[in-house]
């Protein structure tokens, strides 16, 4: 095998042309964008609690997305109210029209300035990126009906899907890479580095101080460090290879209940809320239309990053025996 | 009458404009979509690490992209050194012993934010301070006490070097000195 097989091989992915003949696939990929708008509601009725008015104006400086509000002097509160409404109907009709493009642009437009408006107080809110980008990409999806509709179309569905998915996890990566990056710069400085006993234990008291939250089990992990060590260096490795679920799907679901947990462990540690994070992996990848149904713990293995690669290698190296 | 038929021809032209621009995006071939895909997505990590990269600590996003460095530096024991802030006085109230800003969340409740997001700030003003940049220190004194939310008061900005376990565990710095006391005005 040449190199350039060998790099092939490794980037293989599932043909969605395939995928797309099945219809239990298309099924599951049309229930996952029914999920998707159906609990969007759910975030119209979080953001609306959260941002109730009188808002203050002292430090509210809008960003651009929302330069109509200065276009037609609109006080904050006015402004509030006016995107409140917009996302609250936009996400009802939503739950039973999502199949038009139209409405689809509506929403997208109401999260974008859901989101422009939350970060607009000095620094931008992380937590609904995704929802940003998510609902932004679903607005390609083609039009087809009850999973009725030529392949072509049915492929470019599956593809707006696979393209959410991946900026999902593309986030994560990006994360992890980070992460990656800085463990190892410390690490030849001879710095404590992220891959240190200690590491998750400073992390936890230099931050919680900072973030002034209350978190269940920060202070037992401060003086229990060897506790946390091992799940702190897993989560590095999954966020870092989440992009690399997209060409192995059967661990797509493995890899979202493990970053589900890496989030509870990180509100339950540090107190941070990334709950937006955990619906969208939830709807996202609970029913993902790529999973293979056929899937075995070898298969899982095999894919793993790194380790799958590992195995493979070991396990079709020709034997001593064999050869001779 | 006029108008309405003018705004009925612009409606018909402008669906027209619509559907071809839709028949463009059919003809487009599915490989060719399936390049764009990754297209963005390699766009969006290439912004990220510029950002990082090439941005200062305040500015390490434009919007709507981020790079996501959260949280990857692991901080060193008694070689972090960094800056804090103290509350001297808020509106009629008077601190004394003065009020870390680890306990302040009180203050950031009313703003909806959390206090994290200001700790780039007092950073900022802290090197400001210790560079002597006057037009800094202003800028960096007009972003962070709008925390005040127009409310008089004086507050102090320290230089500090700790270790992140013994302050959490004793509250106590490794060393610390004050590099400047400011008074907003207000009410």
């Amino acid at each position: 095998m040449t190199n350039v097989q060998r790099i092939k091989n490794l980037l293989r992915y599932p043909s969605l042309t395939v995928l797309s003949q099945d219809m239990t696939v298309m099924e599951r990929a049309q229930t996952l964008v029914k999920y998707y708008y159906l609990v969007i509601p759910f975030l119209a009725f979080l953001f609306g609690e959260q941002w109730a008015i009188p808002l203050t104006e002292q430090n509210f400086s809008p960003l651009w997305p929302l330069a109509w509000a200065h276009y037609f002097s609109l006080n904050i509160d006015t402004t509030i109210v006016v995107i409140r409404l917009f996302f609250l109907a936009a996400s009802l009709l939503c739950v039973s029209l999502y199949r038009y493009r139209i409405m689809r642009i509506f929403l997208f437009l109401a999260i974008w300035q859901a989101h422009a408006f939350m970060s607009s107080f000095g620094t931008l809110n992380h937590q609904w990126y995704p929802w940003v980008y998510t609902s932004f990409i679903l607005i390609f999806l083609p039009d087809i009906q009850n999973a009725v509709g030529g392949v072509a179309k049915k492929r470019e569905y599956l593809l707006v899907i696979w393209w959410a998915q991946a900026s999902l996890m593309l986030i994560y990566t990006m994360a992890g890479f980070w992460k990656f990056e800085v463990a190892l710069q410390q690490f030849f400085w001879g710095q404590i580095n992220g891959f240190s006993e200690h590491a998750f234990a400073y992390q936890i008291a230099n931050w919680l101080p900072q973030l002034q939250h209350e978190a269940l089990f920060g202070p037992f992990i401060i003086t229990h460090p060897a506790v946390g060590w091992p799940f702190y260096v897993a989560s590095h490795f999954f966020q870092l290879f989440a992009l690399w679920t997209m060409i192995r799907p059967s661990l797509q679901k493995v890899w979202a209940y493990e970053l589900v947990l890496f989030h509870i462990g990180v509100y339950l540690t540090m107190g941070i809320d990334f709950s937006p994070f955990i619906l969208l992996l939830l709807v996202l990848f609970f029913n993902s239309p790529f999973t293979p149904p056929n899937r075995t713990l070898r298969t899982i293995i095999f894919d793993l990053p790194v380790i799958g690669q590992i195995l493979e290698w070991i396990t079709r190296r020709p034997k001593a025996g064999v050869q001779a | 009458m006029r108008i309405s038929t003018n705004a009925s021809k612009n409606w018909a032209r402008r669906s027209k404009q619509w559907n071809r621009l839709q028949g463009y995006l059919m003809h487009i071939s599915y490989e060719v979509k399936k390049t764009m895909v990754v297209i963005t997505l390699v766009f969006y990590c290439a912004a990220g690490i510029f950002i990082r990269l090439y941005r200062d600590e305040q500015h390490h996003q434009i919007y709507p992209f981020f790079s996501w460095y959260l949280f990857a530096n692991i901080p060193i024991p008694n070689q972090q050194v960094t800056f804090t802030m103290d509350i001297l006085s808020l509106g009629s109230q008077t601190y004394n012993p003065p009020l870390p800003f680890s306990q302040t969340s009180s203050i950031f409740q009313k703003l909806r934010q959390s206090p994290t997001e200001y700790t780039a700030l007092i950073v900022m003003l802290g090197q400001s301070i210790l560079s002597g940049d006057a037009n800094s220190i202003s800028q960096s004194r007009q972003k962070l006490e709008k925390i005040f939310l127009g409310t008089s008061a004086r507050y102090e900005i320290l230089r500090v070097n700790y270790d992140p376990v013994a302050y959490w565990e004793n509250g106590t710095y490794t060393s610390e000195s004050v590099i400047g006391t400011f008074q907003t005005p207000g009410k």
